[in-house]
């Protein structure tokens, strides 16, 4: 008969046997989900190519400008932009609002404004101005 | 075996031992044909079939990274990029109705024809081609479908969502995605090896703006071809470039030798009164010549046997200043031979960079034409711009070294986010390029480029109508011209060089037709300076600035020599040597 080392043997390499096949199809399996994951980051890449080529195709600047000029947009100048301090306080507006009386030596009295220090200015309530 | 040995002598053992055998035997089998049975249940369960088959198609070749990079403007928008492209093919004898298959397929898919797709479909071979590059609707269309016997294919493609905008830039590449034209040829090894996008330096805004305004001056004036380009002063980085006729580099096939030629770097042109920029930043840097002094214009002057005379004769003495803003050839040839003639110039051009082809990182880099032999005549012509030929972008960065620090500018179309690692090569002194943008300044004020006026900048700038040469490569052409203008601005602190030149332009009622450089190609440049300034965030010139350039000015009431007729003449006040 077979002896019981030889017996504990045989189980031992069945067993071994037993968890190499599962290793075995454990890493074959997990290569392949690797490699469908791969596959899906690549197609993602792809999908996302081709979306950002439609998005600058759609966005190209010829477009917008059809497409603003269709809301009464217009392309900005020069005159639209004004650097900060060339813009006036809301008291130097105010004191340009008020009309001072001034008399002149006939007696006669007219009222005058006095001349906005800056050329022009943003009023929040009114817009520009 | 292994109970060999533990066997002893006995007539019986060799039957039990035999019979042991057998049992052992047995076990071993009946293992394996577990083991078989173990894997062929594994392999029909779905979770492990279905990731066999993803990894078999993924393995199959046609899914990988893109073969080249991106190509991206200064701000990151897409100019061009590999999409994966779907075609689609049918095996006939496996659809169940061929006819009312292509009649759906036609609906579906644009520039099919039924009929067309039917013929295909019934000549009886096993493969017939449905459609090449489907667009992503059409091919959800297709699989909404569910036909039997259609198949889709992968491939890939270069695509130019821009369109036309920036084609003479980026150019094209082939079947097989090897560049062909442009970046996309220059810099072929680059795309092709690096996943990084490549980032030029084009603001496809700008790019945008001087397209639409140089194709509607290309329309109206009727011009055979169309130069423009936008050149940051203080990097190099040309903001845009733009050549017409142009193409679609989707579909380049179609373009002709014409349209594919980039005027703006691979055509060599004489470019006329435009080189008196150079010709008057040379006399001012000699210290030969100052903005005080006066030269004889009141008739043409002779060299040998040929006469130079002026398009817009003043027939008098003409200050500096005036000879540069009425833009007088035989002020400016006075001025060159004062200034040292035919040796100061050839120093001073080769200084310039002018005698070489243009560094850029583009296929298309026209060689200058220059003299062979420096005679006077040769001296005196090439003073205003004639008999010796550059590509614009030559000019363009001539005049953004002359006018901003006197520094020798290089230009480039990637984005440059350090400063060039390379010593700058002082072209002028920084006075010289003071008085530089004031005359610039005066040819937009007072001089022949009034039309490139505009609220809210100062511009600088300088025009030129050169004669075309004739078609037999000798003289010129006597009725062909080259239209341009240069323009700095702000004159006051030079960001931009703003450049157009039109190629054989025919003046209209507007121009009362005229087709002088200030009168076509003036305007272009305004209106690119008045849209492209907002957009690049430049302000508006200081009203000190404009009264420190008009203080330098004087105007003297003058008596033009010809017809006995009081005009304004102008001299230099201040001018601070």
């Amino acid at each position: 008969m077979i002896s019981r080392p030889a017996i504990v043997l045989l189980i031992l390499l069945l067993l071994a046997v037993g968890a190499v096949y599962q290793l075995k199809y454990a890493v074959r399996n997990l290569e392949l989900e690797r490699a469908a994951t791969l596959e899906a980051i690549t197609e993602t890449g792809w999908r996302l190519r081709s979306l950002r080529a439609s998005w600058a195709y759609l966005t190209r600047p010829e477009r917008l400008a059809r497409l603003a000029a269709r809301l009464g947009l217009e392309p900005a100048s020069a005159t639209r932009i004004v650097e900060l301090d060339r813009i006036g306080t809301r008291a130097q507006l105010e004191f340009a609002e008020r009309s001072l009386p001034v008399p002149l030596p006939s007696g006669r009295e007219i009222r005058l404004r006095a001349k906005p220090v800056v050329t022009f200015a943003f009023d929040v309530r009114k817009g520009r101005r | 075996m292994s109970g060999g040995r533990k066997v002893t002598v006995g007539i019986t053992r060799p039957v039990e031992d035999g019979r042991l055998r057998v049992r052992f035997l047995a076990v071993v089998f009946a293992l394996a044909f577990l083991s078989v049975g173990i894997r062929l249940i594994d392999m029909v369960s779905g979770a492990s079939a279905s990731r066999v088959t993803a990894a078999r198609a993924g393995s199959a070749g046609t899914t990988r990274s893109p073969a080249r990079a991106e190509i991206r403007d200064r701000n990151g928008v897409l100019l061009a990029t590999n999409v994966r492209i779907l075609s689609l093919v049918a095996d006939p004898s496996k659809l169940p109705d061929p006819d009312r298959a292509a009649e759906l397929l036609a609906e579906r898919l644009s520039g099919v024809e039924a009929a067309e797709l039917k013929r295909r479909f019934t000549v009886g071979r096993r493969f017939a081609w449905v459609k090449r590059e489907l667009t992503p609707d059409e091919q959800r269309a297709v699989l909404e479908l569910g036909l039997p016997g259609l198949e889709f294919r992968r491939s890939e493609r270069r695509v130019y969502p821009q369109r036309r905008l920036a084609a003479h830039v980026l150019g094209f590449t082939g079947v097989d995605n090897q560049g062909l034209a442009g970046i996309e040829l220059a810099l072929d090894a680059r795309l092709r090896e690096s996943e990084e996008p490549l980032i030029t330096s084009l603001d496809i805004r700008v790019q945008e703006v001087v397209r639409e305004t140089v194709a509607a001056a290309f329309r109206r004036f009727r011009a055979v071809g169309a130069c423009a380009l936008v050149l940051d002063r203080r990097s190099g980085e040309l903001l845009a470039l733009v050549s017409l006729p142009d193409f679609d580099p989707n579909v380049y096939e179609e373009a002709g030798p014409e349209q594919r030629e980039n005027r703006c770097t691979g055509g060599v042109y004489e470019l006329g009164s435009l080189f008196k920029v150079i010709t008057a930043a040379m006399a001012l840097e000699s210290g030969k010549v100052g903005l005080h002094d006066r030269f004889n214009a009141s008739e043409p002057i002779r060299i040998g046997r040929n006469r130079i005379g002026d398009d817009h004769a003043k027939a008098r003495w003409l200050t500096v200043p005036e000879i540069f803003a009425f833009s007088s050839n035989v002020g400016t040839v006075q001025m060159a031979f004062a200034a040292g003639g035919a040796q100061a110039q050839q120093a001073f051009l080769e200084r310039l960079g002018m005698t070489r082809p243009l560094e850029i990182e583009l296929v298309q880099r026209g060689r200058p034409l220059v003299p062979r032999r420096w005679i006077d005549i040769v001296s005196a012509t090439v003073s205003f711009g004639h008999g010796i030929a550059v590509t614009p972008l030559h000019f363009a960065a001539a005049v953004a070294g002359l006018t901003g620090d006197g520094l020798r500018v290089r230009p480039t179309l990637l984005r440059r986010d350090e400063p060039v690692a390379q010593a700058p090569l002082r072209l002028v002194s920084e006075q010289t390029v003071r008085d530089l943008r004031w005359l610039m300044w005066l040819v937009v004020e007072k001089g022949t480029g009034t039309k490139a006026r505009i609220p809210g900048y100062l511009v600088g700038g300088k025009t030129g109508t050169a004669d075309k040469p004739g078609k037999g490569g000798r003289g010129y052409d006597g009725d062909a011209v080259i239209s341009s203008f240069v323009g700095v601005f702000p004159i006051e602190d030079p960001r931009y060089v703003v450049l157009v030149t039109l190629d054989d332009p025919k003046g209209d009622k507007g121009t009362f037709g005229f087709r002088y450089g200030g009168w076509t190609a003036a305007p272009a440049v305004a209106t690119i300076i008045d849209r492209i300034g907002p957009i690049l965030g430049v302000p508006p010139s200081r009203p000190s600035a404009e009264r420190r350039f008009s203080q330098r000015l004087k105007i003297v009431p003058t008596m033009n020599g010809r017809t006995g007729r009081m005009e304004e003449g102008l001299a230099a006040l201040d001018i601070g040597r």
